[in-house]
């Protein structure tokens, strides 16, 4: 029975896990071989499911609550083993790379452990069968990605970082557990497959639209915290603060694609909802437009590809948004390959400029390190759209898409195009060009086979991505265009040399910021503006809060002290009574109002 | 005219009753206090008596006004609490109490209705000492032996906080 | 000896249940047994004691497991019932009066002076508790709830010397004499338009009179009483400073086994004398529920100590356990009991860990905390799994209570308590995060009040709280068909 394989993949991550933590963490070696091993068997286990098409396996009984019984089952379709397979194959390589970037950590075994239990959890997320157990294990990979991102918590920063990523992704996950219940509630399943039929029958259609768009937001609201969306995207920037392969593979490649990935599993759900398409299409374009004009004028390397990371994943979010999930994939698939590629690269000129990752520090890197710089370079094309790189075709699909539906979200996604040819063209010329503009710059080498050799295979990756039609092929879903206007295709190969000559132009041999926008450098204040706001929230709940504490808990810690001293003799019945008196008179009032309210009835 | 007379009295002891309680909270000194307590006390054994449940009626007045009140007595004096020292005119507070007391009152009189009558439930086979005790030994067998655990557990408690000072004072003195 | 041995552990055998083979028979028993041997025992010294106590305490527990489940029977003339509930709830008060009386152990390791009624009291506590789970009618349940309040009392102030505590436990005494005061008064306005005091009987004669509004009087004073215990806002005042100021273990205590016996009491009452005044009652809970899920989860929220934080934590919990009492179906009640077991095991957990860390009573405060994760994680990975099992992250056992308890309570159609229950969940996740952020991010300051090391014993107390907290969240369809078992006699 083949189909039982699938359940290793889920297996073996955990199984990593649990025993690095529990038995393994003191032999940091092993833990780490113990992890690069569970990572690439699952890979193995996945390529074998994308070829053999092997079924789903048996379910599994799970838990029952008020007459509903959940089954604990695997979806095994063409999305999933797409999925799958950039989960587990990045993942695969990020192991790889890691066991050189943290080799000097005395925290190895923990990250490797952390690792794996990412793994497991993002696996869990891909292949879950519906949507309790999708939620339970998006909630793990919050959790495990709360640990990356404060793998170093020694350093504030990194814990202010963690706390704000796991706070702001419960405010998405939130909608999303409301839009689970409204889906239950209306259609008595969570189960994907029989949703889905739910959905062919009609009986999808006969639900009030305002509840069921109530549902679609709900979870997409789920989908705007994970993939760090406007106005929750404020997470992701800040999550930078992780290591870099974890930037990676959580934050570039996998994780942040989880929202993408949910959109296209529910998308016979999304797509009867006309008001929550046009929203999910708005904010996408929104997002893109937003991070990519932010991008332009950030100074640390990972931040830059945070922001164009950002800008991507609204890219993707636009085209569910249009309709078109299969689009959406296909960028999400080509995205993670240069995304990891360009990570891993920063990653690379972060380790050998000894942890320097402001770009007016380095320069002048090429030279010192050509595989680093060439396969870079490969990466950049392909993120820009430079024709006949894996990104040019999926850019196009969703340009082409856009061009078709909705003119002004076209336009509104050409010009990211152009921006973000721009700040790439401006991140690449300034760190690798030029003379070199800080101390660890000037000592920089190339980094260990264990951290190039996967630059090289998603380079090349990066390159073939765009004709894998079997890939393309496997997602089974509609929507990918047919057509190939020339005004889109024209347009995007206009707009990449376009912002590229001006990337170039403006920053070649530059030691400064040449363009200065404070409102771009300073994000939009959008930090700012929700500081304020929580700052105003907290000292409005502060203000209630105290109030009480003055009237109605009474500052006994206070007040009491200070009578203490005052009062002899009588110190201990006076403070006592004052409170004692106003509790009880508070209680009685509870209870007086509580009468009045019963009896009124 | 019977009726009228069982609720002349009762209405006799009820007023006394709160009388004494609010004076029993107002008053100044411990002792008067104590001695309001030791009022209601015997005002709430006698409505017990017009209710024809003498023995517990009896038991009120004996235990509580003779027994416990009087221990309380003797502790004040003991103590020799002065009286309380002149507290702050806490006007607000007082009369928020006051209001909320009336509120309540106010709330429950609605409830209940003042003056409408209900059917009282059966008195279980009268109230003489015979069969009080078989009730307690019978039907309310649990709770009784119950409530001897809790008298127990409330003897131990009193020494435990108590005893605990004299350990320290005597260490005290020993150092 | 014979007889004991088939007493404790052989009750599922052929002998019918008498009523001094009851549990709570055998606990008042061991507490008595155990004020005898403190008198006659020759040198003071506690520890042999509290090891009596603590190994009693574990044979009671297991042997719970031979107790008679499927069986539905009453004794004491109907003032005392037998059934799969009462076990579920029995079961729970043992497990806190376990993991406390080993607290107590370990505060007074370190230096806190105490004395040997500190490890007999619990046992009255849990008998008293034990009746409350059994409970058949209102004289008997007043009485065992008035024992388990005296109990509690002296224990809040048990550190006599220690200002918090008797201040702590003079504020507990006022304000449940005054509670005590409504819920006898609505015993008796009950007693007077029912006729009896009996609960099935009650039932009876309340199902036809319904509409009075002395019933309804009533019923909203005895439930005044139930939210006191259960520090349901607004009966929660004390809830607070009486955990702030009582005796670490005597805190879990009230947050863990009193709260558990004020649910099983409601329980009681909702099944038996209040079936007929549903939809009165529900609207009571309602309204308790939904201020309780506000003011403990915004409450805790500008709290600067631990053991605050934790009152008011308790105060939200009770929000939930009455969200989801006061959906009424089946499912719900279920949920409410996996629930409490999940609020139980990580509730124990927490506050093992602040006895076992902090030195003194009274304060606890958040930065005594910092650097935890530095000089001891695994202490500090413990308190994180119960701080998270409480925030309701997945996969610990406190996200399945609250997802149990949102999805039957959406079912029953009351949207807006979920959004609301909801939100506030969302909310106690900065208070509790705040906690694993001192221990794990912060600096410790100078003068830090880690304590020194923690026994074997008492470290295998909180591994296996933890390992049960994550247990009962990685099989909770499995915890829900046994508790379904029990409780529904199947």
């Amino acid at each position: 029975m083949p189909e039982k394989y699938w359940w290793l993949i889920l297996v073996l991550p955990l199984l990593s896990a649990a025993s690095v933590a529990l038995v393994l963490r003191p032999f940091r070696a092993v833990s780490m071989g113990v992890s690069l091993l569970s990572a690439w068997v699952s890979f193995a286990v996945a390529l074998w499911g994308f070829w053999s098409q092997a079924g789903s396996p048996e379910s599994v009984r799970w838990m029952s609550v008020g007459g509903l019984s959940f089954q604990f089952g695997l979806v095994t379709d063409g999305l999933a083993k797409v999925m799958l397979l950039v989960v587990t194959g990045v993942g695969a390589l990020i192991h790889l790379f890691s066991t050189g970037y943290m080799s000097e950590d005395p925290g190895k075994s923990r990250f490797f452990g952390c690792l794996s239990l990412f793994m497991f959890s993002m696996s869990g997320v891909v292949l879950s069968d519906n949507l309790a157990m999708t939620f339970v294990f998006w909630e793990l990979v919050g959790v495990s990605s709360y640990l990356l991102i404060g793998f170093w918590f020694e350093k504030p920063s990194a814990s202010a970082a963690a706390n704000k990523a796991f706070i702001v992704n419960r405010i998405g996950d939130f909608g999303f557990m409301i839009g689970i219940l409204t889906v239950w509630s209306l259609l008595g399943s969570l189960n994907y497959t029989q949703l889905q039929s739910f959905a062919n029958d009609g009986r999808v259609a006969a639900v009030p639209a305002g509840l069921l768009t109530v549902a679609v937001l709900g979870l997409f609201c789920g989908a705007v915290g994970k993939s760090a969306q406007v106005p929750l995207h404020v997470w992701l920037p800040d999550a930078m603060e992780g290591p870099t392969p974890v930037s990676a593979l959580i934050h570039a490649a996998t994780m942040v694609a989880a929202g993408i990935y949910f959109l296209c599993r529910v998308f016979f759900l999304v797509e009867l909802s006309p008001v929550a398409l046009s929203v999910i299409a708005g904010i996408g374009g929104l997002t893109a437009i937003f991070a990519a004009l932010i991008a332009t004028q950030q100074d640390d390397i990972k931040r830059v590809l945070a922001y164009s990371t950002l800008s991507q994943l609204g890219y993707m979010v636009l085209a569910v948004g249009l309709g078109s999930p299969a689009a959406g994939m296909f960028h999400l698939t080509t995205h993670a390959f240069f995304k990891a590629l360009l990570f891993l690269g920063a990653g690379s000129l972060i380790h050998a400029a000894h942890h320097e990752q402001n770009i007016w520090k380095m320069g002048g890197l090429g030279k010192k390190m050509p595989v680093t710089f060439v396969t870079f370079a490969i990466g950049t094309l392909a993120l820009c759209g430079c024709p006949f790189l894996s990104g040019f075709y999926s850019k196009d699909a969703i340009l082409i898409v856009a061009y078709e539906t909705n003119r002004t979200l076209f336009w509104v996604a050409l010009g990211t195009a152009l921006l973000t040819s721009f700040y790439m063209t401006r991140l690449f010329v300034v760190s690798f060009l030029g003379e070199p503009r800080g101390d660890g710059a000037a000592h920089a080498h190339e980094s260990p086979w264990a951290m190039t050799l996967p630059l090289v295979v998603l380079a090349l990756l990066s390159i073939v991505g765009g004709y894998g039609s079997a890939i393309t092929g496997a997602l089974g879903l509609q929507g990918l265009p047919h057509t190939h206007p020339m005004a889109a295709v024209g347009g995007s190969v206009a707009v990449f040399v376009l912002g590229s000559l001006a990337g170039f132009l403006v920053y070649r041999g530059a030691k400064e910021e040449k363009i200065t926008f404070k409102i771009l450098k300073s994000k939009f204040y959008v930090d700012e503006i929700y500081e304020v706001c929580v700052v105003r929230a907290s000292d409005a709940i502060a203000a209630v809060v105290g109030w009480m504490d003055t009237w109605i808990i009474g500052g006994v810690m206070v007040r009491g002290v200070a009578l203490c001293a005052s009062v002899t003799g009588q110190v201990f019945r006076i403070m006592q009574a004052g409170n004692v008196q106003v509790y009880a008179f508070w209680f009685a009032l509870g209870v007086a109002v509580m009468l009045y309210w019963m009896m009124g009835r | 005219m019977e009726s009228f007379v069982s609720s002349l009295v009762f209405w006799v002891f009820a007023t006394g009753l709160v009388a004494f309680s609010v004076l029993t909270v107002a008053g100044r000194s411990p002792v008067s206090s104590a001695m309001s307590l030791v009022a209601t006390m015997i005002f709430v054994g006698g409505i017990l008596i017009t209710l024809q449940a003498y023995f517990l009626g009896m038991m009120q007045v004996m235990v509580y006004a003779g027994a416990v009140m009087v221990l309380f007595l003797f502790i004040i004096m003991l103590l020799n609490l002065d009286q309380e020292s002149v507290r702050k005119k806490a006007w607000v507070k007082a009369l928020s109490g006051v209001a909320l007391c009336g509120g309540l009152f106010w709330i429950l009189l609605g409830g209940l209705g003042l003056g409408q009558s209900r059917p009282l439930p059966p008195v279980p086979q009268g109230s003489d000492i015979r069969d009080l005790g078989r009730l307690l030994f019978t039907e309310y067998l649990l709770p009784f032996e119950l409530t001897a655990v809790l008298l127990l557990v409330a003897i131990v408690g009193v020494i435990l906080l108590c005893h605990q000072v004299r350990d320290r004072a005597a260490k005290k003195g020993g150092a | 000896m014979n007889t004991v041995a088939t007493t404790l552990f052989l009750q599922k055998s052929q002998e019918p249940m008498q009523w001094w083979n009851l549990p709570e028979v055998w606990w008042i028993f061991v507490g008595i047994l155990l004020l005898l041997l403190e008198m006659l025992r020759p040198r003071r010294n506690s520890a042999s004691i509290a090891k009596a106590s603590i190994f009693a305490f574990a044979v009671m527990l297991i042997a719970s497991l031979g107790w008679p489940t499927g069986l539905e029977t009453t004794f004491f003339g109907g003032a005392y019932q037998w059934d799969g509930l009462a076990i579920f709830f029995k079961r729970i008060f043992l497990i806190a009066g376990l993991a406390t009386t080993w607290m107590m152990r370990k505060c007074e390791a370190q230096g806190i002076q105490g004395r040997d009624e500190f490890y007999i009291l619990p046992w009255f506590a849990v008998a008293a508790m034990g009746f409350v789970s059994s409970v058949g009618d209102f004289v008997t349940g007043f009485v065992s709830i008035e024992l388990l309040t005296v109990c509690s009392y002296i224990m809040v102030a048990f550190y006599r010397s220690d200002r918090f505590s008797l201040e702590a436990g003079a504020k507990y005494l006022v304000i449940g004499a005054l509670s005590t005061a409504f819920l006898v008064f609505g015993i008796t306005i009950l007693f007077g338009t029912g006729g009896s005091l009996r609960f099935d009987q009650l039932a009876n004669s309340l199902a036809s009179g319904h509409q009075d509004p002395a019933v309804t009087m009533g019923v909203v004073l005895v439930l005044v009483g139930v939210g006191f215990k259960l520090a349901a806002a607004p009966f929660h005042w004390w809830a607070p400073d009486v955990y702030h100021g009582a005796p670490t273990p005597v805190s879990a205590f009230l947050a863990v086994a009193s709260k558990a016996a004020a649910v099983v009491f409601l329980l009681r009452l909702l099944i038996g004398p209040f079936a007929p005044l549903w939809t009165q009652c529900q609207q009571v809970l309602l309204a308790l529920a939904g201020a309780s899920l506000l003011v403990g989860n915004l409450g805790a929220l500008s709290q600067r100590d631990v053991k605050r934080v934790m009152g008011y934590s308790s105060v939200s919990h009770a929000g939930f356990i009455l969200l989801g009492i006061s959906a009424g179906s089946q499912p719900a009640m279920l949920s409410v009991c996996y629930y409490l077991l999940a609020y139980t095991l990580a509730t124990l957990l927490v506050f093992g860990v602040i006895c076992g860390m902090i030195d003194k009573t009274g304060g606890s405060l958040m930065r005594q905390f910092n650097g935890l994760a530095q000089s001891r994680p695994g202490v500090a990975w413990l308190m994180t799994i119960g701080m998270l099992s409480l925030a309701g992250i997945p996969p610990l056992s406190g996200f399945f209570g609250k997802w149990f308890i949102f999805a039957s309570v959406w079912q029953e159609g009351m949207y807006v308590m979920v959004f609301l229950a909801g939100f506030t969940a969302v909310a106690s996740l900065f208070y509790y995060l705040a906690i694993v952020r001192h221990m794990f991010f912060e600096k410790p300051a100078d003068g830090r009040a880690i304590s020194s090391g923690l026994s074997f014993g008492y470290q295998l107390l909180l591994v296996v709280l933890a390992v049960a907290t994550v247990a009962v969240g990685l099989v909770p369809g499995a915890v829900q068909r046994a508790i379904y078992a029990l409780i529904f006699n199947l």
